[in-house]
């Protein structure tokens, strides 16, 4: 660990009726880090993932981005102060083209009014012109430069997850929150993706939360791992001692297939 | 011809091509001379306008092409059937209404259903300075405020009132999603006509359901002596019609130039991507209750504007006016033409306008025509005399069938609209604008 704090939870709670999704989970995350949130299905870790990006609002608890609290903000506000999302079931702007879908990302960062968008004066167009230039090099970046023009709706699913990536980024966040990015990827596909979070982090300077399910994306670029079972923390820690933890191996395959490793 | 016309209609999806559209303009041009009395002609020069405005036409073709039909074919055909200026300024005058509800519900995606509120607002707004009526609460005898200037005063702050209307109703309606939205919608929009309904007493401001009358027309004088000077004699009520009618041609342009503008900007990109998915769109950053505030204003100060423009036109304004099925109307031409898409509304508006005062009416007129005649019609066995023709046959019964038709038969075999809604390929090319406007602001 070390460095300095980018996100941290203390005592988070969300509950829907009687039942706690999340159930008082803290934990920090550092600048620069490779977070995993792992955790059987209904764990509550997309419920953790609202409630940190303000979709859904914390019952009780506090987050803080930076050491300043954010549990009470928008979403949009959330998102301006530089915390960016993908989504677990894709949503992306189906009907907008690619290119489109990443101009909205920056809808935040263009800076002008709704006077000036109506007049179309010099700062309206430098201000365009800055956010096409570089929403050209986000789609670069993520290999989706050949399908700017096509509608997003369009795009095979690997593209469809990466435009989410690429819209996130568009944001101009300093902490990306992935649900689920290797989902539905063969090995080889979630091999490269492994390799893409690594050089968002490298060469984009994110730090990067991630939920997900594939064990070898996991283990392989996790700093640090994060256990939900039933909202719940149940372990944290680098790869290698979640791996052996006894709590994690039984809540994932039950207690008679602890001899079986992960 | 027909052949020729199937040509156009492709041109709309495709790539018209220079000359073809030369032609379909002058096709257009002749159909206007040739047949004045027709409506069809003033179809057909929009028709012809919207391939020459496609998205692949060049942009100049599409100016030139527009201005010539629309700002000289049209008023010469007009000049000897007079209808077509009738026609031509309600189809601006609903184009822009159109055009202002594309926004909130073909771009933000928020089905409002009382968008003739804000039409009213508008309407009333100069009825009520331009007319009498306003010394009825304002001692003095200043009014009816006549004169140009002051209606053009008028019309922006129609605008301007229509703009707060459009916010203040969507404060607490936009806290609302899909169905729940056009409910409260609804129910606001019926408040306005309430309103304006009961707010004779116990101040009479909008004298209530006998409505204003009349409503002073900005002056025209300066056009009778430009025209007198040119050796035309003509009176003010002469030239009326072609004042309204370019009036109503300007503010339509003006609306398709807001749209498209508001539509290439970040606004636009904002409005469509809540309407794609409102949540990815908040998790990215767009503060989408501002977002759709902003659509709501726009949107009402369209409406505002037209309502202006429409009670100078009539002279007389009633509750009358601004029912339910007037918001239903503005909502068909842009589910017709198709929801976001600038081009598609204006289309819509032109089909349902001619459909409203020109084929149902005829029809009308039609049946009228038969039932006097008393003529009896003889099958074989059966005979029917005309002059029994049941009074259902109205179209006026049943107006509101038809455009629920029109709305189902589109959702079933077109749901994106006649010209559907076709996302700008162009600004994508490079990091520069491809359209060319961009080099001069990065030189």
């Amino acid at each position: 660990m070390g460095g300095t704090e980018m996100l941290s939870a203390d005592s988070v709670v969300k509950k829907f009726g009687g039942l706690a999704a999340v159930d008082g989970v803290s934990f920090d995350v550092c600048k620069g880090e490779i977070v995993s949130i792992i955790g059987p299905n209904g764990a509550g870790k997309t419920t953790l993932f609202n409630v940190l990006t303000g979709l859904q609002r914390a019952d009780s608890g506090e987050i803080r981005l930076e050491g300043r609290p954010i549990q009470r903000l928008p979403a949009e506000r959330i998102a301006a102060l530089g915390i960016a999302r993908t989504f677990q079931n894709i949503r992306l702007f189906g009907a907008m083209t690619v290119f489109e879908n990443v101009m909205v990302g920056m809808h935040c960062r263009i800076r002008y009014g709704y006077a000036s968008a109506l007049l179309r004066g010099p700062h309206f167009r430098r201000e365009e012109a800055s956010a096409r230039e570089k929403a050209m090099e986000l789609l670069t970046f993520t290999g989706l430069n050949d399908r700017a023009s096509e509608l997003a709706a369009n795009l095979p699913y690997g593209d469809q997850r990466r435009l989410e990536i690429a819209r996130a980024l568009a944001v101009g966040p300093k902490l990306l929150l992935l649900d689920e990015p290797a989902a539905g990827m063969n090995p080889r596909e979630s091999g490269r993706l492994s390799e893409f979070v690594r050089r968002l982090r490298d060469e984009k300077g994110l730090t990067i939360l991630m939920i997900e399910h594939q064990m070898n994306v996991v283990m392989n670029i996790s700093d640090r791992i994060l256990v939900l079972d039933y909202g719940r923390k149940i372990a944290e820690g680098p790869p290698a001692c979640i791996r052996e933890n006894p709590d994690v191996i039984e809540a994932y395959l039950g207690s008679s297939a602890r001899e079986e490793k992960l | 011809m027909m052949a020729f016309l199937r040509k156009q209609v492709a041109g709309l999806a495709g790539e018209p091509s220079k000359p073809l559209l030369a032609a379909g303009a002058l096709a257009a041009f002749l159909v206007l001379v040739a047949a004045p009395r027709s409506s069809l002609g003033l179809l057909f020069a929009i028709l012809v306008l919207m391939a020459a405005t496609g998205r692949n036409a060049p942009r100049k073709t599409g100016l030139v092409i527009g201005a010539l039909l629309l700002g000289i074919a049209v008023p010469a055909a007009g000049l000897r059937n007079s209808f077509l200026f009738e026609l031509g300024t309600q189809v601006g005058i609903y184009a822009a209404l159109a055009l202002g509800l594309n926004i909130v519900v073909g771009m933000a995606g928020l089905l409002d259903l009382g968008y003739a509120g804000f039409f009213a607002i508008g309407a009333y707004t100069w009825a009520i300075f331009g007319s009498p009526q306003a010394n009825q609460f304002i001692p003095g005898g200043h009014f009816p405020l006549a004169g140009s200037p002051w209606f053009f005063l008028f019309a922006g702050i129609a605008v301007i009132l229509a703009a707060i209307a459009g916010t203040l109703v969507g404060l607490p309606a936009l806290r609302l999603r899909g169905d729940y939205l056009a409910i409260v919608t609804l129910g606001l929009g019926q408040a306005i006509r309430l309103m304006a309904n009961n707010l004779d007493h116990p101040l009479n401001i909008t004298n209530g359901p006998q409505g204003i009358s009349p409503v002073e027309r900005p002056s025209v004088d300066f056009l009778v002596a430009g025209l007198r000077r040119l050796g035309v004699q003509a009176d003010a009520g002469d030239v009326y019609p072609i004042f309204f009618y370019f009036i109503a041609l300007l503010a339509a342009c003006a609306a398709a130039a807001i749209s498209t503008a508001l539509d290439r900007s970040k606004f636009g990109r904002a409005w469509v991507a809540i309407r794609e998915d409102e949540i990815a769109a908040r998790s990215v950053g767009v503060p989408v209750m501002r977002a759709k505030m902003l659509a709501f204003a726009t949107g009402a100060a369209f409406s505002g504007l037209m309502g202006a423009v429409f009670a100078a036109k009539q002279t007389f304004v009633s509750p009358e006016s601004f029912t339910f099925l007037q918001s239903i109307t503005v909502l068909v031409m842009v589910l017709l033409g198709g929801m976001g898409s600038i081009r598609g509304v204006v289309f819509g508006a032109a089909i349902v306008t001619v459909l409203n005062i020109e084929v149902l009416k005829n029809f009308s007129d039609f049946l009228s025509g038969l039932r006097q005649s008393g003529q009896v019609i003889n099958l074989l066995f059966w005979q029917y005399d005309c002059s029994r023709l049941p009074t259902q046959l109205e179209p006026a019964k049943y107006e509101r069938m038809v455009f629920g038709l029109i709305v189902i038969l589109m959702m079933i075999f077109r749901p994106g609209g006649m010209i559907p809604e076709a996302r700008h390929c162009m600004e994508m090319k490079t990091g520069a604008d491809s359209d060319g406007r961009n080099g001069n602001a990065q030189r």
